[in-house]
């Protein structure tokens, strides 16, 4: 009756753990469990507060932070964000398009198309993203004379998409190969042509595994918008260093830009760690 | 009288007892080569079904049994040996047959004749169950798409499974999927139904609702060829079971004579690990 | 079939990219291009008060500011600013993104291969500065010193002994033995000891701007008298289109404006001193 067995004890067990009825176990054992998460969120939460407290604290008392210069100039530093946020989004819309036909090219068996596709992934990977966007800005108009006429801010667009759209197209090709072949087998046996196989099943599914990392390529992006701003595009980055130097206070500058930058991947990083789990939720389990 | 006779022929194939009468078969492997590299699968297959039978194909894991029948879809490029299919006929071609445009075409259309069931099932998860069974029909045969719908949706009253019309197939039970492809391959309304051991992958609890809705599907008349190890099946809606082993037919008969007292020592050893004292089948 | 029909489109692409890239018209005149678009399109580099400078909205102002809006008047047209680095417009082949640089660009013989000038609209001293931390007081001090200067800068040039420009007051030799670094700009140098730094010891940039960074607090110092005096002008572009007019228009805009001395008036306002005066007068 006492200990001993797991039935003989249980009774025991029950009131030595000062539990009420047996079937509420579950509950208490739920309510605990959350208790703990939240505990440790709290702490969480405060370590982070405590650490970038101190951090700005040391470095204002410190004296050099001038906080009524960034007053006067933040409006038109935070004005950058726009043109950030912006830049961003339509490099990582176009990086798609290229990585989707790159990644069809590199799984195809027309020697010419893979060529192609293999040569734009090799060359793109192989040299600084930097002297890509440069190159697009000072050397591109000696090749083709009508694109010094385009405004900056596409340039760099273009430079973007064009170097992610490689990067990204070994992920979308890894996603295209992740496929089972049972599906392909299946979708050829239903007599479907492959043009349609690719179009209807495979590249749908392709889609859903590739989308956490789009939204990592994303995150990315925010980051390496910052370098169009050495071809003029008057991004955030670009703000903060001219006021910045201008009046000897790129401390400032540069710390609010570093802040802005971080702000923008903490929020984009919980959209995307929300949508991953609406995937993970829904109705397609793959 | 010329050409038809320098053909190989299957000496075993027999029409079934729904088989119309003097009808022809409807299904030809001829003489079926399959080299994986240097392992040489199959060793010249001749199988011969007649319309509205069922055949089993029955042997060991490796005996080549899958192979002559994804072979007979081009699932398996066949190294040798001719498939006729209604009519349709497609040579073997391994050196040139994949770059030949004309050549895949025949392939296709001799998939539109013969529907295969996989062990896998291979159902598309990010459609619903009536968009898998009529995506195909609309987009590759043409069909106007409430036609597609209604045919679909008979097919999944057939095998009961009409209430899971709007269900993704992650939701659906192994036997429920494999329900759902079989409505998917009547679907698209073939000649040929193909069944690649179709319950092999299955919960033994719910083998038993797919066998079912084959067996139904033998006894109405749809011509069947189906690899498995459910003898029962076997002995229930089969016309015929070809026994393969290291690539060749090596005993073909009825299901009471192939399962009940097989002449070919080699039938009867592999037979030894399904039945139990003198005619007892699992 | 459809692979050849690839290979045959690229290299029609490819032909024809070719073909328009050396297939080059008769360059059409720059002023043309500036009074047909009815708008004069000036680089600028707005970190360098009071030159060029930023201000919260967006805008620019500044000595170099006021000089291209009277250019522009002077041709009758509207202005555009663009923000390219300082290298970019020294280097040449801007691409035709913008038509002058009113940068208070030094004249000098290499750049002149490059770029066409106009008058000089005024004159800067170089001058020397040292920071407290190091305790030099005079340019003999600085023998062996690191000394931080702006990249592209004629005082790099100088430091290396490789300036190639007529300088207004006596140029005098670079300290013996001194090192150059660079930073991307002028002020990056001075900030780096605000930061309690002592990577170099001194700092040659423009008198404007050394004295800017004293007023501002910066632990420096001016050293010695300066260096040289540069002329500065606007200049365009020789890799675009035919610049000789335009430049020819904007001198005699910048040869009006030192006669009516508005030029004067603009310099005593942003620097304080007259510097638009040649040492000759």
């Amino acid at each position: 009756m006492s200990g001993g067995t797991p039935y003989g004890g249980r009774q025991a067990t029950l009131e030595a753990l000062k539990i009420d009825q047996p079937a509420a176990i579950v509950g208490q054992v739920a309510a605990a469990r959350a208790r703990g998460r939240f505990r440790f969120r709290l702490v969480f939460a405060a370590t982070w507060a405590i650490l970038i407290g101190g951090l700005v604290f040391s470095l204002a008392a410190a004296g050099r932070i001038d906080s009524a210069f960034l007053g006067v100039w933040a409006p038109y530093i935070l004005g950058g964000i726009p043109i950030t946020i912006f830049v961003s989004i339509f490099s990582i819309a176009f990086a798609i398009v290229l990585a989707t036909l790159g990644a069809l090219g590199r799984i195809s068996r027309h020697p010419v198309i893979y060529a192609v596709a293999s040569l734009y992934v090799s060359l793109v990977r192989g040299t600084p993203l930097i002297a890509q966007i440069l190159f697009v800005y000072l050397a591109l108009p000696q090749l083709i004379p009508a694109s010094s006429d385009v405004p900056v801010i596409w340039l760099g667009i273009f430079a973007l998409a064009f170097n992610y759209g490689a990067y990204m197209t070994e992920i979308f090709r890894a996603g295209i190969e992740a496929i089972p072949r049972g599906q392909l087998e299946a979708a050829q046996a239903l007599a479907m042509r492959d043009r349609l196989i690719m179009r209807r099943i495979v590249l749908p599914q392709a889609v859903r595994i590739v989308i956490p990392a789009i939204g990592n390529e994303f995150i990315a992006m925010i980051k390496d918008s910052a370098l169009v701003s050495i071809i003029t595009v008057q991004e955030l980055l670009w703000r903060a260093q001219r006021v910045g130097q201008s009046n000897f206070r790129t401390l400032e500058t540069l710390l609010l830009a570093a802040l802005v930058y971080w702000m923008l991947t903490l929020v984009f990083s919980i959209v995307q760690a929300r949508l991953e789990t609406r995937m993970a939720e829904s109705d397609v389990r793959l | 009288m010329t050409a038809t006779d320098a053909r190989p022929r299957d000496p075993f194939a027999r029409p079934g007892k729904l088989t119309p009468a003097g009808a022809d078969p409807i299904v030809r492997l001829e003489a079926i080569e399959k080299y994986f590299g240097s392992n040489h699968v199959l060793r010249g297959c001749t199988v011969e079904v007649y319309p509205r039978s069922t055949i089993c194909i029955i042997g060991r894991s490796g005996s080549g049994k899958s192979t002559l029948l994804r072979s007979m879809i081009f699932l398996e490029e066949p190294t040798a040996g001719a498939v006729e299919v209604d009519g349709l006929r497609v040579e073997a071609d391994p050196l040139t047959g994949s770059r030949n445009r004309e050549y895949q075409e025949r392939i296709r259309q001799v998939r539109l004749r013969a529907q295969m069931v996989f062990q896998e099932f291979n159902l598309f998860p990010h459609m619903r169950v009536i968009d898998n069974l009529i995506e195909a029909p609309i987009r590759v045969r043409g069909i106007r798409r409430d036609e597609a719908i209604a045919t679909a949706e008979n097919y999944l009253d057939k095998v009961g499974l009409r209430d899971k019309r709007d269900e993704y197939p992650a939701r659906l039970s192994g036997g429920q999927k494999q329900r759902v492809a079989i409505a998917r391959a009547l679907s698209m309304e073939p000649k040929v139904l193909l069944f690649d051991e179709p319950t092999s992958a299955l919960d033994p609890t719910l083998v038993g609702e797919v066998l079912t809705v084959m067996e139904e599907l033998a006894h109405e008349g749809a011509t069947m060829m189906v690899v498995t190890h459910e003898m029962s099946f076997a002995m229930e809606a089969a016309d015929l079971v070809y026994f393969l082993e290291e690539g060749t037919v090596v005993e073909v008969g009825p299901p009471e004579e192939i399962l009940g007292s097989p002449s070919d020592p080699r039938t009867q050893a592999f037979l030894s690990r399904f039945i139990g004292p003198a005619g007892a089948t699992r | 079939m459809r692979p050849r029909a690839l290979v045959v489109g690229l290299a029609a692409a490819l032909l024809f990219a070719g073909c328009s890239a050396g297939a080059s018209e008769a360059p059409p005149d720059l002023l043309k291009v500036v009074t047909d678009a009815g708008k004069l399109r000036v680089s600028t580099d707005p970190q360098y008060p009071p030159q060029s400078e930023l201000k919260p909205d967006g805008s620019y102002e500044g000595f170099d500011i006021d000089v291209a809006n009277a250019i522009a008047e002077g041709l009758g047209v509207e202005i555009e600013f663009s923000t390219p680095s300082w290298d970019t417009i020294t280097a040449g082949s801007w691409g035709g993104r913008w038509d002058l640089s009113v940068g208070s660009m030094t004249i000098t013989v290499p750049r002149e291969e490059v770029l066409v000038f106009s008058s000089a609209y005024y004159f800067t001293p170089a001058q020397m500065a040292a920071s407290t931390a190091s305790g030099i007081t005079t340019i003999d001090g600085l023998a062996g010193e690191t000394i931080c200067v702006g990249e592209a800068t004629t005082y790099l040039d100088w430091l290396n002994g490789t300036l190639d420009v007529v300088s207004e007051t006596p140029m005098t030799d670079p300290p013996e033995g001194a090192e150059a670094v660079t930073q991307t700009t002028d002020r990056l140098c001075a900030e780096n000891w605000k930061a309690g730094r002592t990577d170099w010891a001194g700092w040659l940039s423009s008198s404007s701007t050394v004295q800017d960074a004293i007023d501002d607090g910066l632990p420096l110092v001016a050293v010695g008298d300066p260096v040289y005096t540069e002329p500065l002008a606007a200049a365009a572009d020789k890799g675009g289109p035919d610049p000789t007019a335009l430049i020819a228009r904007v001198t005699e805009i910048i040869d009006g404006m030192h006669g009516d001395g508005s030029l004067s008036a603009l310099s005593e306002e942003w620097f304080g001193v007259d510097l638009t005066m040649t040492a000759g007068g």
